[in-house]
Parts: structure tokens; C-alpha cells; sequence
């Protein structure tokens, strides 16, 4: 037999040769004095090396793992069937927007400018956002996976989504509650998001369509877990409006912001109302560690996404508002 | 297999990933915040086998972070940081965050393959699921850890030796 070369000394040391090879090596082994000093010195090599990487670890308690156990009372309201609705209202409102130039809703592609923000405690430089790219596709078998989730629409909401074609197919899917189990659905993170003077107590998805004129922005392929009146923030430039913000969970049970201000009411220029222009996208960290996006809609909405997550990541949950 | 929720992937695999993306850039921030960036991502595309698609994603995106300064800079916080650790004499944890520092800058030494095999393997990928997330071919996987281990190792040392010789 040939002598054993590295990457069977290799397999060998860790467990990966067959019965029969594994046999064969030993075996050789036994026999050749070459051999068994390279296997020697790579399971050497290879205790050291376990032994060193083992001594790098974090220094300090990695946060956001575990994720609350329990249900959190009171929320038992119907998501899915509210996703319906919102799928079709914002169906609806995609064909009223229709001739309007530009889109309902999204980050611009290419932000000409980054203008600083009023209030940052660090501010950080824009840059261009990854571009807007259409929801993900994940592979028939994803989407089969969403289908079959899916539960059978009442007839009138299908021939509404029929109406609206290809967008509120989409949306359909994306309000699947693929991120979190509504069984399992996890209390509200503490601690670190700073509670803001705009936030009210709880709306449902009627009450919280007319702050918005009748439209409401949610994040595709993302479950809502909430959503709150925003009232006109004091001190706040013209055309400030009220508005709604969408609270989502990232992964470690944070909360996500989606915020969402009608920035003038019907028939009043929204084009200089506060910092931004459209185009404009500004991204800030806050005093609580929080990241918050902000830019302007070309339909007269401030928009801003706000969490405890890279900014990459941001700008990639902005390209998917829909 | 359809998907496991995210919550299961997240409770299952986040802190081996933290723990791997650390070990590969040195700074817990960054590697919590790239863990956060992968389960984001799992979020549009649920991966139908996680584990090696979440460690190659993570790796991607380390691969893609460009802002190595950045990095330096705060390695340096991280190091206080590990001086105050708690319940432990100073003269131990100066010589753990000495002997940590020191695989470190042995690690950032290797290849971009050779260190990945290596962090994979130590997070108890076998060869198939380590060739899923890197790309090599099952077949080299044993070699690159014979040598990954060896440069690991002897590269270690030779920290060890300027260190003893400075001091």
C-alpha cells in the first residue's frame, strides 16, 4: 500500500473515513514508521490548534440570545386577517397611485445628497443604499412553502387581488407569518428602546389607515406585530401630519420601527417640509444605540426605519417596503 | 424539510455563530451585528439546510466588510474590555487576553480558506458541511485543515516566542 497522504491522516484523526478505509489506514499504520509519525504530529497539530482556537471567545455575554418564552397577553389580534386586508388596501391604493410618477412607496435607488440630520448624537454618512431589488426569490420551493400557508381568502378579497395582479400577489404572500409562529408570539423587548414622546397607545389596522390617507407601508416578507398612532411631534416643522408606526421584531425580539407621516395634508406641497428632500436619505444612530433611516416618499410620506441593526441591513429591510 | 422557524434557528445557531464570527474579526460588536445581518437575510430566503447556509452567509459578509480600520480601532476597546473580566486575578486575565491576542494575530495570518475551514471545524461542521459552506471540495477539506492547523500552530509560537523575547 502507498503511504497515507495528509488529507487521509486527516479524515482519519477526525472521525470522516469510512469503516473500510479507516481499516485500511490503521493497518497501514501499523506497518510504516513514516506514516505514523505524520499522523503522529497532525493529531498533534490538531489538539494544539482545538486547544488555541478554544481560548478566543467572546469576552462578554453575547446579547439577544434566548428569546422569550411566553405568549405576551393581549395580543391576540387576527394578523392574518388583517394582512388580508392591508394586502388589499394596498392593492387599492397601488392602482390609485398608478399615475402618479414614481412608486407608493421604497427608498430611492441613487440618493443624490446626504444632508445632516437635526438631532443626531452621531451621525453617520449615508451612502448610496444597496439598490431596490424585488422580493427575494427564494425558489419555488419558498414559494410553494407560501402557498400552501396560505389560508383560503373570502371571494370578494380574491377577485379584488385578482383585479390588482402581480403587486398584491406579492404582498399576499409576503404577510405569511414566516418570521415568528403566532403561537409563539413573544413579548415586546425591554430595555433598550428609549420611548418616544410621539408614541401612543395601540391602534388597530382601521383605526390607523386614515392617519395615512388609506394607505399603510409594510415591509415584505415581515409579520407586524403592532402598530401605533404617531401624533405630530412638538416643535415639528409645517406639514407634519400624524402617522403610524409599524413595530416589527428582529430576530432577538427587538423592536423594529417602521414609521410612516403624512408630511402635508391633501393639496398642500410637501416638497420642503422638514430636513429632507426627496431623494435625500439620512441615516442616523441614536442616544440608545437604535439606527434610524429616514427618507422621503415621492407620494408626500416621511418614512424611517429605525431598530437595533447594521445599517445594511436597514437599507435592505427599506428595499422591501412596499 | 420545510424551513425551521426562525426562532429555532436563531435560539440553535446564534451564539455558535457570534462565537465563530469573533474568533474570525476579533470585535464581539461587528460579530453580533453580522450574526444579526445573516438572520436578517434568513428572514427573505428561510434556508432548507441552516447551518452550513448560515455560516456561509456569515462568512460572505465578513468577507464583504471592508472597513478594516475600523476594526483595529475597536480591537483596541475589545482589549480593555477582556482586562476587566470578571473573577479573575489581573495577572490571569492578562495572560489569557495575552494568549487569546496571540491566536489571534496567528489567525489573521492564515489564508481566508484555511482560517474558515479551521473556525467551521472548531464549531463541530464535519467535512460535508464544511465543504457546503466554503465551496472546497469534500475531498480537500482534510488537507487544508492538515495545513491550516500546522500554520495555526506554528505561527501561534512564533507570537509566543517575539513576546517572551520583548519582554
Amino acid at each position: 500500500m502507498s503511504h497515507l497522504d495528509d488529507g487521509t491522516i486527516a479524515e482519519l484523526i477526525d472521525g470522516e473515513l469510512e469503516d473500510a478505509a479507516r481499516d485500511a489506514a490503521l493497518l497501514h499504520l501499523a506497518e510504516c514508521a513514516a506514516c505514523r509519525a505524520r499522523h503522529e504530529e497532525s493529531r498533534s497539530f490538531a489538539t494544539e490548534s482545538d486547544r488555541l482556537i478554544a481560548t478566543v471567545a467572546p469576552p462578554r455575554a453575547v446579547r439577544g440570545v434566548g428569546l422569550p418564552p411566553t405568549a405576551r397577553p393581549g395580543w391576540r389580534v387576527p394578523w392574518r386577517t388583517l394582512g388580508w386586508a392591508a394586502s388589499v388596501l394596498l392593492a387599492t391604493g397601488i392602482g390609485y397611485y398608478a399615475g402618479v410618477p414614481g412608486e407608493v412607496a421604497g427608498v430611492p435607488e441613487s440618493p443624490r445628497a446626504v444632508r445632516p440630520a437635526a438631532d443626531p448624537q452621531e451621525l453617520a454618512r449615508s451612502e448610496a443604499p444597496a439598490p431596490v431589488s424585488p422580493a427575494p426569490q427564494a425558489g419555488d420551493e419558498t414559494r410553494s412553502q407560501a402557498a400552501a400557508d396560505t389560508p383560503a381568502r373570502p371571494p370578494e378579497l380574491a377577485k379584488r387581488e385578482a383585479q390588482a395582479a402581480a403587486p398584491a400577489e406579492r404582498d399576499r404572500q409576503s404577510v405569511r407569518a414566516f418570521a415568528l409562529a403566532p403561537a409563539a408570539e413573544a413579548p415586546l423587548a425591554q430595555g433598550k428602546s428609549a420611548p418616544q414622546a410621539a408614541d401612543l397607545a395601540t391602534v388597530s389596522m382601521e383605526e390607523a389607515l386614515p392617519a395615512l390617507g388609506g394607505t399603510i407601508r409594510l415591509i415584505d416578507g415581515m409579520t407586524p406585530r403592532q402598530l401605533r398612532r404617531l401624533v405630530p411631534e412638538p416643535g415639528a416643522g409645517p406639514g407634519n401630519q400624524e402617522g403610524v408606526r409599524v413595530v416589527y421584531l428582529d430576530p432577538p425580539s427587538r423592536e423594529l420601527w417602521l414609521d410612516q407621516r403624512r408630511l402635508a395634508a391633501p393639496g398642500e406641497d410637501a416638497a420642503k417640509a422638514g430636513n429632507l428632500l426627496a431623494g435625500d436619505t439620512i441615516l442616523v444612530t441614536l442616544a440608545d444605540g437604535r439606527r434610524r433611516l429616514e427618507w422621503l416618499d415621492p407620494a408626500g410620506f416621511h418614512l424611517s426605519l429605525s431598530g437595533f441593526l447594521p445599517a445594511d441591513s436597514l437599507r435592505s429591510l427599506a428595499g422591501r417596503i412596499r | 424539510m420545510p424551513p425551521a422557524p426562525l426562532e429555532q434557528l436563531f435560539a440553535q445557531y446564534y451564539q455558535p455563530l457570534v462565537r465563530m464570527l469573533y474568533r474570525r474579526t476579533g470585535d464581539q460588536d461587528r460579530a453580533e451585528d453580522l450574526a444579526q445581518e445573516t438572520f436578517t437575510r434568513a428572514l427573505a430566503a428561510p434556508p432548507e439546510h441552516p447551518r452550513p447556509w448560515l455560516f456561509a452567509v456569515a462568512l460572505n459578509l465578513v468577507r464583504e466588510d471592508g472597513r478594516r480600520a475600523v476594526r483595529q480601532g475597536r480591537r483596541l476597546q475589545l482589549l480593555k474590555g477582556e482586562l476587566e473580566g470578571a473573577g479573575e486575578g489581573a495577572d490571569e486575565a492578562f495572560q489569557r487576553t495575552a494568549e487569546s491576542r496571540a491566536v489571534r494575530a496567528a489567525l489573521d495570518e492564515l489564508r481566508d480558506l484555511d482560517r474558515e475551514v479551521l473556525l467551521l471545524k472548531a464549531e463541530g461542521f464535519d467535512y460535508d458541511e464544511i465543504a457546503a459552506a466554503t465551496g472546497l471540495a469534500r475531498s480537500a477539506v482534510g488537507t487544508t485543515l492538515t495545513r491550516a492547523r500546522r500554520r495555526l500552530v506554528e505561527g501561534y509560537r512564533a507570537q509566543e516566542k517575539d513576546r517572551h523575547v520583548a519582554s
